[in-house]
């Protein structure tokens, strides 16, 4: 009985398998060793971004954001087991291919989903998860009804945040507004097509809760003039 | 026909499978707690009270199959690790306490399988009581009880606790729950 792994996909920090794991349908990301690191080195980042990551992950569920399931955590192989959702679609390529796959609703999609986006991101910090990588690509749709078909068409989808390596827990107001700028600089890079994306998912974000939202919005506007990296002056 | 028992495929590395009973009204709970304690059966038993779902003890044997392969368990048997790995707790005789079976008459047994080697046949008939179909194991259920172990009283919402409890099972030895 050999283990049939099947390369998914390969990132810069990792390789994701797919494949069926005490029964169900799984997905196994594996931090591979990096040649350039010092060996010590390597395997305490390594350990530590597998910890960050699971530890947003079970967060995410008690705050009510939608994450992949974990089912092994295992640092002597560098892999997180965790449920692979066979129906999916990134939310870069739905939005890339909004106008064939919502004919005649995209506006309403958009609306939808934007106003989607900006509620969890709001919950995640809300409940002080800085994502870190907030980009189209590390969001997922997946079906709210399995035997659903048109589920995109329909617009019956709920929105799952994938890739929490180099999240964390901060309660500061820099975190989250930097957390909001790296967003809006994904989207204007993938999706300049629909500029008001970002203006959207920011409403929503605001609309969603009120508590310390001029603090984190005038943060945010803050680091926008500044860019991603604080000054080091003084 | 009712599926009798769960069965799934462990960790491939493992070359184990789980096999898992519910049993009610058994009368020898003190005999079988006595030969898994001193070691003559290899297997786990576990209250189905605290067991939303068949997969729950799954995540927690195929946990303890892969800690056994690495020589990384914290129990001295996979049949404790099971148990141990069922509990959020660090402290190893509560969880054993906790997830294991005292004087109650109800209880999943479980064993770890191989292709070469099976001690469900030998064990099973020695159980004094009344075998049930897998499927029956949500009558057994007690959803506070395990709402409590697992402290979901907080959650915004009831839907997909499976997911919660399994992700804080395996995340339980680097976070505090």
């Amino acid at each position: 009985m050999v283990e049939e792994l099947k390369l998914y996909k390969q990132g810069a920090e990792a390789k994701l398998y797919i494949c069926n794991y005490i029964g169900k349908p799984t997905l196994i990301k594996e931090r591979f060793k990096k040649n350039y690191r010092h060996p010590d080195l390597d395997l305490s980042i390594t350990k530590d971004r597998i910890k960050n990551e699971a530890r947003s992950i079970v967060r995410c569920k008690a705050a009510g954001v939608l994450t992949p399931s974990l089912y092994l955590v295992d640092f002597d192989r560098r892999r997180i087991y965790m449920h692979h959702y066979e129906k999916n679609i990134t939310v870069k390529d739905f939005i890339i291919n909004i106008s064939n796959l919502c004919k005649g609703n995209e506006s309403y999609s958009l609306d939808l989903i934007t106003k989607i986006i900006g509620e969890t991101v709001r919950k995640l910090h809300e409940n002080n998860i800085i994502h870190g990588d907030l980009t189209t690509s590390n969001m997922l749709l997946v079906p709210k009804n399995e035997n659903e078909d048109n589920w995109m068409e329909k617009n019956d989808y709920e929105l799952v945040m994938i890739d929490f390596g180099l999240s964390y827990v901060d309660s500061s107001v820099e975190d989250k507004g930097v957390d909001l700028y790296v967003l809006e600089r994904a989207l204007i890079s993938t999706h300049n097509d629909y500029p008001e994306l970002f203006g959207k998912i920011l409403e929503a974000y605001k609309n969603y809760s009120k508590n310390n939202i001029k603090e984190i919005l005038s943060k945010f506007e803050d680091v926008r003039a500044r860019g991603r990296k604080r000054t080091m002056v003084g | 026909m009712q599926p009798e028992l769960y069965t799934c495929s462990l960790d491939p590395d493992t070359r184990t499978s789980l096999k898992m009973y519910l049993f009610e009204n058994v009368q020898n709970v003190s005999e079988i707690r006595n030969n898994i304690m001193k070691g003559i059966w290899n297997c786990a038993v576990i209250k189905p009270s605290l067991i939303l779902d068949p997969f729950q003890v799954a995540v927690a044997a195929n946990k303890a199959v892969v800690s056994g392969k690495y020589n990384s368990m914290v129990t001295r048997t996979v049949f404790a690790e099971i148990l141990y790995n069922l509990s959020l707790t660090k402290n190893i005789s509560q969880s054993l306490s906790k997830f294991g079976i005292e004087t109650d008459q109800d209880l999943l047994i479980c064993f770890v399988v191989t292709a070469e080697k099976d001690d469900s046949k030998e064990i099973l008939p020695q159980i004094e009581g009344k075998q049930r179909p897998i499927n029956e194991l949500g009558k057994f259920t007690n959803l506070k009880e395990i709402k409590s172990v697992y402290k979901l009283n907080n959650l915004k919402s009831d839907e997909n606790l499976l997911d919660v409890i399994v992700s804080r099972m395996v995340t339980k030895n680097f976070v505090s729950h």
